[in-house]
């Protein structure tokens, strides 16, 4: 390389060194975050009996409960969602919690809820709506 | 160049250089499909060949930016710069069959035109979670087709080695924009917290080599050259082996100085090929013999051989006792100056 392109060639570099993570650390601090919840495992003898099951071929619903109403949503995902992050609102649209690998989440919800939606909150799409 | 057994020489290592990167490629490929298959055997085929050639393609393309900055570090890494161009070209086709298989699985079962696709299927343009990432990937692949397209020698001779260099200095561009099609899509699809991890790695590393690379060539930039009535002192003649050069650095332009059969001749060190460093080439029957592909020059004058008409700048030495000294200023590309004797 002559002279010139030796210089230009430690600027690009200098540039990208401090460019790409800017970026990336930029992206990351702006995805937006939800509640985790906690992935339970079943255990039965602890669980509320189970009011209503609802199925497909991505998850398993239990609505979990006394004879007052449901107090807890069981979902039992069966196949990770292709969607890196993924939210459970309830049908006012508060946030349940964040779903991510297969397996049992739970969240707590209110008697009266009527439905449930699974958003991906980076892209703004609605992945699937489930009526209860 | 030079003499037939030279030829057949060169070509023998380029025929084993193609070998062992096929070779390479093909049991990445295989290596990917099995181990996907074993883990999860519901992968659709489609997917498997997105995966399988993107990552390829990447780790190719880390490996290529990773070799000039080595051997600049270290020689013994010197093997894997020749044919570094057939490693770049089949890097593309590798990025070309990803790029492909995702216009194929994502864009094509719409009404609009699959490339229109790419660029208006998500319109977040001014968000980076969700910035149209396959956009990135789209224009890098662009600049690796022209990449690839233009590496034939026919386009250095008519590109010339400045051009034909700059144009491949879009090479960074096209890295950052891969990594950062990597990383923002890793927001959008399920991706492998393992390809992440290693692209971040990898990422670090290119950088810090040609960043490390870099200033150490700073430092013989700007070694101190004692002057007298012009003329920059360099070495004494014993500092210089036999057949081989010594360096210097004149107004910023590297020189580089070869002893041989008994005299001194000093040329441009850039070679007109593609930049090779012919300081560090030896001579080979007569002449300077660059130490990427081979390229010669004669030392009395900087020019090829016939039928060969590439040429690099000359110099004038002197020697004062056994002191070597050159004059800073080059002569036109090709200008003969007599050697000095020793
Ligand atoms: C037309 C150009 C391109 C398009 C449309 C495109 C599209 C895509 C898509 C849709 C994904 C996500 C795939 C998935 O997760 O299933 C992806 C990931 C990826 N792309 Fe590209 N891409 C392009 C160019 C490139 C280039 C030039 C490179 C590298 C040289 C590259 C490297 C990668 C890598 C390493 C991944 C991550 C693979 C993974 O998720 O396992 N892409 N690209
Ligand atoms: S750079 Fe290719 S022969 Fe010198």
């Amino acid at each position: 390389m002559i002279s010139s392109q030796r210089k230009r060639h430690r600027f690009i570099w200098v540039m990208i060194g401090v460019l790409l993570p800017l970026l990336v650390v930029l992206a990351v601090l702006r995805t937006p975050s939800f509640p985790y919840s906690e992935k339970a495992e079943i255990v039965a003898e602890t669980s509320l009996p189970i009011l209503k099951e609802i199925e497909s071929d991505l998850f398993k619903i239990n609505l979990r409960g006394t004879s007052d109403g449901a107090e807890e949503l069981e979902l039992l995902l069966k196949v990770p969602l292709k969607s890196p992050s993924a939210v459970v609102f309830d049908d006012q649209q508060n946030v349940l919690g964040q779903i991510g690998a297969s397996g049992v989440y739970r969240f707590p919800i209110r008697p009266a809820n009527k439905a449930i939606t699974i958003k991906d909150p980076i892209k703004n799409q609605i992945i699937t709506e489930i009526k209860l | 160049m030079g003499l037939d057994y030279q030829l057949v020489l060169w070509n023998k290592q380029k025929k084993r250089y193609d070998l062992v990167l096929f070779l390479f490629i093909v049991i990445y490929l295989l290596g990917f499909a099995v181990v996907t298959f074993t883990t999860n055997a519901n992968t659709s085929l489609e997917t498997l060949i997105i995966r399988a050639f993107g990552s390829l393609a990447i780790l190719m393309l880390h490996i290529i930016l990773m070799i000039g900055p080595l051997t600049r570090i270290d020689k013994r890494f010197m093997p894997l710069l020749y044919n570094r161009r057939h490693f770049g070209v089949l890097m593309f086709l590798m990025a070309a069959v990803h790029g492909v298989f995702s216009i194929i699985q994502f864009h094509t079962l719409g009404n609009v035109n699959p490339i229109v696709s790419i660029f208006t299927s998500n319109l977040d343009y001014n968000s980076l979670t969700n910035f149209p990432f396959q956009v990135l990937g789209f224009l890098a692949l662009i600049i690796l087709f022209l990449m690839a397209a233009t590496s034939h020698d026919f386009w250095l001779a008519n590109l010339s080695a400045k051009t034909w260099k700059a144009l491949h200095m879009a090479v960074y561009l096209a890295y950052t924009l891969v990594i950062l099609h990597i990383f923002l899509g890793a927001f959008q699809q399920e991706t492998s917290p393992l390809l992440l991890g290693l692209v971040g790695l990898g990422a670090t590393i290119i950088v810090a080599l040609h960043i490390f690379a870099g200033f150490k060539e700073v430092k013989v930039d700007q070694a101190k050259v004692s002057e007298e009535d012009g003329w920059h002192y360099v070495c004494s003649v014993e500092d210089i082996k036999e057949n081989r050069a010594k360096m210097t650095t004149c107004a910023g332009e590297r020189v580089a100085i070869f002893k041989y059969e008994g005299k001194l001749s000093a040329v441009h060190n850039v070679c007109r090929h593609q930049g090779g460093p012919l300081g560090e080439g030896k001579i080979v029957d007569g002449c300077i013999t660059c130490p990427w592909h081979g390229y010669q020059y004669l030392p009395g004058n900087g020019q090829s051989p016939p039928p060969f008409t590439e040429k690099v700048e000359t110099y004038n030495l002197k020697l004062v006792g056994n002191k070597v000294y050159i004059d800073p200023k080059a002569h036109a590309p090709g200008t003969p100056v007599d050697p000095i004797k020793i």
